[in-house]
């Protein structure tokens, strides 16, 4: 199941005030460990491109790729 | 007489060849005649339609058109306000009640002239690939693709000739292509959003579902441009999107993308893309075939930002009506909620990463434009939840995401058109993604493919015909 228990998903749940039967704790948990996986791989990528993340502004297109050819 | 282009129903509006009150009501009849199969609309304004079209008439006789699209009907996602209509989202929790403003997309495409017929089916909260209950016209017991489905099905069906769609990681593209239409994704950036609801606010685009590249760019020519209401929209200057349709693509040097993610494909889907490049290369264009490791990370970055930003957004809606969200939706947006904020982040940065291997890609290869397949699959079935590749086993909304999303990510333009069908007869697109608010090129390049091969011209066995 990964990091997380039925437990603590439901401690989380009830924290963001998402109670009652439409909210399984159980089946959260497992479908985390997926996310925990996608974590990972992302952690991998990051950890590849180490430093270069932080030199790009996500709301920004450089001149250089608009107009660059 | 509506399964024609914007620019061929103008061109005989313009010449009185017809009226906008004839055309508009063959749309409303067309709709008459099969929504009961395939679903593609759910909510029709006749009255709104004909007073439009009557007001266009009169534009017309006057000859005063107000824009480019005066007279022609069109269609609109269940997700964009229209002043005095409600807007659904494909969610029962959404009340009935009229919207009191026009998106301003819509008000764009009032002042242009458009008529608006109605309002199209979505996937749930534009989170879907399937749209239930639309249909596809090539088969109606497949999906039109989603979340833009019933825009998809409705231009396929020959009922308008473009339709609105939404795009957070395909939804303009995937009904495109599995409709066999064109679809655009614009630069994130180039059309305000304001008035249409959100999934994701850093990956949400809107475009036009068309039947034809030129009736994308004539389309994309009224949505374009900044709005004060929009901060995403800048102040980026607004091309001519039409200038570059007819100049052929000579010598322009194209990316073509091959590896994971988009392979593994189908067969029969590698056969069409590969022909399709062969083709472009007949047509004078420098093909240089490319792979872009970083694109294998497309999925865990897109579903980071997605789940979370939609989990933010639609908030309220799961604490007080979890009951009306479908299971699956629920699950995503729960998760969104509960995930760390470190998440979050990671897949921004890693977001960053994607963008920056792009844009080395086209600027070291000088490209003008990227070629991919716009989907490794055709049409699923309704009720299909997976498709093979050998012995590869992927759930179908994955299969359609991982080739399209990469360009919400970057937030590039991308354009679909038809490169040819299945051995079952299902349509199969061709994916072109641009430079930031280079669609004009895209444009271009999708219009001397569709110019130049006959993919575009074949119908669906449900056709208005009209």
């Amino acid at each position: 199941m990964g990091e997380h228990t039925t437990e603590s998903v439901e401690a989380l749940l009830r924290s963001q005030g998402l109670t009652g039967p439409e909210f399984d704790p159980a089946r959260i948990a497992e479908a985390l460990s997926g996310w925990e996986e996608a974590g990972r791989e992302l952690d991998r990528l990051l950890t590849e491109h180490e430093g270069e993340a932080r030199s790009l502004n996500p709301t920004v297109f450089s001149a250089e790729w608009e107009t660059g050819r | 007489m509506t399964s024609s282009t914007i620019s061929s129903i103008s061109r005989r509006l313009r010449t009185g060849a017809t009226t906008s009150m004839e055309v508009t009501q063959a749309a409303l009849d067309a709709i008459g005649q099969v929504n009961e199969r395939l679903c593609a609309f759910v909510l029709v304004d006749e009255e709104g339609a004909m007073q439009a079209a009557e007001q266009s008439d009169r534009a017309l006789e006057a000859g005063r058109p107000t824009g480019p699209l005066t007279g022609v009907p069109i269609a609109i996602k269940d997700i964009i306000d229209m002043e005095g209509l409600p807007t659904g989202c494909g969610s029962p929790a959404y009340p009935d009640t009229p919207r009191d403003r026009d998106a301003v997309i819509v008000t764009r495409l009032r002042k242009a002239g458009a008529v608006m017929v109605g309002k199209t089916t979505t996937h749930e909260l534009a989170c879907g690939v399937y749209s239930p209950p639309a249909c596809n016209p090539w088969d109606t017991a497949r999906l039109p693709g989603g979340s833009s489905g019933g825009s998809g099905a409705a231009v396929a069906a020959g009922i308008v000739p473009m339709a609105l769609g939404s795009d957070t990681g395909g939804s303009i593209r995937i009904p495109a292509s599995v409709c066999g239409i064109a679809g655009l994704k614009p630069t994130f950036g180039r059309v305000p959003r304001t008035g249409v609801e959100t999934l994701a606010w850093s990956l949400d685009h809107l475009g036009p579902l068309a039947a034809s590249v030129r009736d994308c760019a004539i389309s994309l020519q009224v949505m374009a441009g900044p709005h004060p209401s929009d901060p995403s929209t800048g102040s980026y200057p607004v091309p001519d999107f039409s200038e570059k349709l007819d100049r052929g693509i000579e010598s322009l040097r194209l990316g073509v993308l091959a590896g994971p993610p988009f392979s593994p494909m189908q067969e029969d889907v590698e056969a069409a893309f590969q022909n399709g490049v062969s083709h472009l290369k007949s047509l004078g264009a420098r093909v240089t075939p490319l792979e872009i490791e970083e694109l294998n990370y497309t999925m865990p970055a897109e579903f980071a930002l997605v789940a979370t930003e939609g989990a933010a957004y639609h908030r309220r809606l799961l604490k007080e009506w979890p009951n009306l969200i479908d299971p699956g939706i629920r699950e995503l947006l729960t998760i969104g909620t509960i995930l760390p904020t470190g998440h979050y982040l990671k897949g921004k940065a890693a977001r960053q990463i994607i963008r920056n291997a792009l844009r080395m890609a086209f600027n070291t290869h000088r490209l003008d434009a990227l070629i991919t397949p716009t989907l490794p699959a055709t049409a699923a079935r309704s009720d299909q939840d997976n498709f093979e590749y050998g012995a590869t086993v992927e759930d179908v909304t994955s299969s359609y995401v991982r080739t399209t999303a990469p360009f919400n990510l970057s937030g590039q333009p991308a354009l679909t058109v038809p490169c040819g069908f299945d051995r079952r007869g299902l349509p199969i697109g061709l994916q072109i993604a641009g430079r930031p608010f280079d669609e004009a090129t895209v444009l271009q390049i999708g219009s001397c493919f569709e110019e130049t091969t006959d993919w575009s011209e074949a119908k669906p066995p449900i056709h208005t015909g009209l």
